[in-house]
């Protein structure tokens, strides 16, 4: 089935009930203006469908609405009629990218960068000095594959402050520059310090815990490539299944059998996206802590657990509550599995102040839970809901409860 | 119209007129299309709800009140030219008071999030529409919305102590109050419930709340026999038995929730009934096991009993979700579901649902029955293509027949949907039924001393 006829299939069964857009984290982000809910973007969809078929082409403005969508799902658990408006933007995006003049340059800009430099940043080389001191088991068939995520937050975490403080044109200009000359983002692409040694802090915790479970395993270190994530959720499908046999390519002439995932968005395109699209993608994905076998001491502490949306909604996964729950007392806010509420960050590129707003709204949900700390699972989610001192990443919380050694 | 105006009231952040903007606003739950507005406003407050209307009301420009888009009859969308006012900014619960039992909600506040916030208190606001996760304060109380509870708490016009209105010209007034009783002449608060948007914006409103039962449980009892289906709700009142929600539901529906949901149901059951009962924790069992015995007097397929809250949950959620998933039963894609809603005394349920099977074999159409039948209140879903004019007349004097049948029974033509575009015809034959058309003159009459120029939601009810 194209794109096209699963889209119709998909919007077809919308009768506008309007129960996606009261769950839709954008909504009140942005005025409460229909396009920017669930239930407008699949209208517009639609519509937009019918201009295809009658014209050939899309005449209405629907890229902000369309891109602007979390694709958290929330919308679709709540669909009595199992539409799923987070599927639906991500294919309108594949259908809107046909037409090279309605493109996002933001998103023109990193596609090109993953394409070219395995990265979207351009900054692969960059990537691996958080494990220069670490010895790996460079026999083993098993590799610990980073995609780069952790330490890509530092970078586009200070792009998106600079991104909040120019108008749209601005950065569409800077955008296309980019693109064409990719050494500027080297040169004005600079990380925050504080970030940069706190996530490689988490990068060398998550390492330490698998060694202590003992897992052994190798890293690529500067050959480790972006996962391609990105591509999938911006509606570059064609360019993701080119950049999925790059990447098993390349794990097979390493001899990776075994693949340890270290974040959600990572996971769900290792473990579900690339076997659905790519021939004979036949890795092992793990997420770390299904490896993780260390003993820990609960504590009298309240921990207030932000899920990812990728791993309760797109994966229906949820190892990492049972390690809060052997550490303290979980708890949930009120959105949380299947209803959850994004924290916000697949905006942050592309619509910061957006991001900004929605992470706003997320982390007062769990500050109202007055736990001791906040944990979160998920780089973007970290770096999104970090607005005070009480925010841990969950490798954090783990290794400083397993051991204070290092 | 000059939209500056506007635009000088709100900013242009709230005045919305690009095509695509305003595109999503032509639409309800409804199967109807309305017209494209000129502009879509979003006020955020009173204040400017009050300059609008002003405005408004000097130009002659009809505006149609939007709050959750949820309406299944049409109410929320313009018939002809004009503006949508849209309340989604009021969004604010202003005040809680348990010890006087009210809460204070602006009108765009969805009903769902409303009993979120009031579980922190172990109260509720009752009224809960099938849509209940979309559907406003303001828009509900336009319909008088029912919904499962009804059965045992009745519908919306139960719950409003007083409000906060805009009227056409922009006078704010405040009716009502925080108190249960008050005699202070004509109840304008209980005119306003049902209007749908006719009158005046409802911008806030004073609702009565209940502490949440303490424990219920659910009965589950198929049937083969739509007739002893429909005695089963008389015979649980006439033994003192009110259920605090009773729903009815036939295969259609049961077929739409297993292909959409995943549960299932005995393959040879017809009929579902699902019955709540409340209680202290304590009696609960009995109570159950009363009310199951006073069903098995009925010719009953298969009869269970649960407490378990993930089940009970499941269900709920099932069939508040059942006319979307109803849509899952389309013969093709683009075929509509229209909505039926009537409503007889529990009594009259057996014979009303025979007639109404009747005419459904009649007509030759496939059609969903459910409902909350717990206070006669049934639903007949009807499957077609809105593009087929044929087929189109076809549903549509089968609806007008259906209202009979409701007239019939000592019934009405709408039970909680309200009138909007789709029943104008059926509520005229409600009154012309009752020798009664005076009734509708005195709405008109109504209308034109809040409305002398027909600017709010013009082209519905009349």
């Amino acid at each position: 089935m194209s794109v096209i006829e699963d889209l119709v299939q998909e919007t077809e069964k919308c009768i506008n009930c309007g129960f996606c857009e009261s769950v839709c984290p954008t909504l009140p982000s942005k005025n409460y203006r229909a396009i920017y809910g669930a239930r407008g973007r699949v209208f517009i969809s639609k519509e937009s469908l019918k201009e295809v078929k009658s014209h050939g082409r899309i005449t209405l403005n629907i890229e902000d609405s369309i891109f602007s969508c979390l694709e958290c799902y929330s919308c679709y658990y709540v669909c009595p009629a199992g539409v799923n408006p987070g599927r639906v933007s991500q294919m309108m995006r594949n259908v809107i990218n046909r037409d090279p003049s309605r493109r996002k340059p933001v998103a023109e800009m990193i596609v090109s960068l993953i394409m070219k430099y395995g990265n979207p940043l351009g900054i692969r080389e960059k990537m691996c000095s958080w494990a220069r001191e670490i010895d790996f088991d460079d026999s083993s068939d098993t590799i610990l594959y980073t995609g780069n995520m952790y330490q890509l937050m530092p970078y586009s975490s200070f792009l998106s402050k600079i991104e909040a403080k120019l108008n749209e044109k601005t950065i569409e200009n800077m955008a296309r520059l980019i693109k064409r000359k990719p050494g500027i983002l080297k040169i004005i692409a600079i990380p925050d310090k504080i970030m940069m040694e706190r996530m490689e802090k988490i990068l060398l915790d998550i390492a330490f815990l698998l060694k202590s479970s003992g897992i052994k395993f190798r890293y690529l270190g500067k050959d480790e490539p972006y996962s391609g994530a990105f591509l999938y959720e911006l509606g570059y499908l064609e360019e993701f299944i080119e950049y999925g046999k790059y990447i098993r390519d390349l794990f097979i002439s390493k001899n990776v059998k075994n693949i340890i995932t270290i974040d959600p968005h990572t996971h769900e395109a290792f473990k579900v996206l690339y076997p659905m699209y790519v021939d004979n993608f036949n890795f092992r994905v793990f997420y770390y802590l299904e490896l993780v076998n260390i003993p820990l001491k609960k504590m009298d502490e309240n921990l207030v657990y932000h899920q990812p949306c990728h791993f309760t909604m797109h994966e229906d996964f949820d190892i990492p509550s049972k390690f809060i729950g052997s550490i303290g007392n979980v708890i949930l806010p009120e959105r949380n599995g299947k209803s959850n509420f994004c924290c916000g960050g697949p905006a942050e590129l592309l619509y910061p102040k957006l991001a900004n707003s929605i992470s706003m709204v997320r982390f007062k949900q769990l500050k109202e839970k007055n736990g001791n700390r906040i944990v979160t699972a998920c780089p973007i989610c970290f770096t999104n809901l970090s607005k005070d001192s009480t925010v841990f990443d969950i490798a954090e919380l783990i290794y400083q409860n397993y051991s204070k050694k290092y | 119209m000059d939209i500056k105006e506007f635009i000088e009231i709100l900013g242009k952040d709230y005045v919305l007129t690009e095509k695509v903007d305003i595109l999503p606003y032509t639409k309800d739950a409804s199967f109807f299309t309305g017209k494209l507005p000129y502009a879509v406003l979003m006020p955020g407050n009173v204040n400017e709800v009050s300059s609008i209307m002003k405005i408004c009301q000097r130009d002659g420009i009809p505006v149609t009140v939007r709050g959750g888009g949820s309406s299944l009859t049409g109410s929320s969308i313009l018939v002809n030219e004009g503006v949508i006012l849209s309340m989604a900014r009021f969004d604010k619960i202003l005040e809680t008071s348990i010890e006087d039992r009210y809460v204070i909600a602006e009108a765009g506040v969805k009903l769902d999030y409303l009993n979120s916030h009031l579980l922190n208190f172990k109260h509720f606001y009752p009224p809960d529409p099938a849509s209940s996760i979309a559907a406003t304060v303001g828009g509900s109380i336009s319909t008088n919305a029912g919904g499962l509870r009804a059965a045992m708490y009745g519908a919306t016009k139960e719950w409003v102590l007083g409000l906060e209105v805009v009227l056409p010209d922009g006078t704010i007034i405040q009716t009502g109050g925080k108190v249960l009783k008050r005699s202070i002449g004509y109840d304008l608060t209980a005119l306003m419930v049902g209007s749908e948007g006719t009158l005046g914006v409802i911008t806030k409103a004073i609702l009565k709340i209940s502490p949440i039962p303490e424990k219920y449980g659910r009965i589950m009892v198929y049937y083969r026999s739509i007739e002893e289906a429909g005695k089963a709700i008389s015979s649980l009142k006439k033994n003192g038995i009110t259920p605090l929600i009773a729903e009815f539901m036939d295969k259609i529906s049961m077929d739409s929730i297993t292909h959409t949901k995943g549960l299932k149901f005995p393959e040879q059951a017809q009929y579902l009934l699902l019955i709540d009962i409340s209680s202290t924790e304590e009696s609960l069992d009995k109570k159950l096991n009363e009310a199951a015995e006073i069903l098995k007097s009925t010719e009953i397929l298969e009869i269970k009993i649960t407490k378990d809250p993930d089940e009970m949950a499941a269900m709920y959620q099932a069939r508040k979700g059942l006319y979307s998933s109803q849509l899952n039963e389309r013969e093709k894609p683009g075929e509509y579901v229209i909505i039926g809603d009537i409503v007889v005394p529990a009594s009259k349920l057996p014979k009303t649902l025979i007639e109404i099977k009747e005419s459904i074999e009649r007509y030759k159409l496939k059609v969903a029955l459910f409902g909350h039948i717990g206070d006669g209140n049934i639903h007949a879903n009807i499957f077609a293509d809105i593009n087929d004019r044929e087929k189109m007349k076809i549903v549509n004097d089968f609806m007008m027949e259906l209202g009979r049948i409701a007239l019939k029974n000592d019934g009405s033509v709408s039970s909680e949907h309200g009138i909007g575009i789709e029943k104008i015809e059926l509520l005229r034959e409600e009154y012309m039924y009752k020798n009664s058309l005076k009734n509708i003159e005195i709405m008109k009459s109504i209308k034109n001393i809040f409305d002398p120029k027909n600017i709010l939601n013009r082209g519905k009810m009349f």
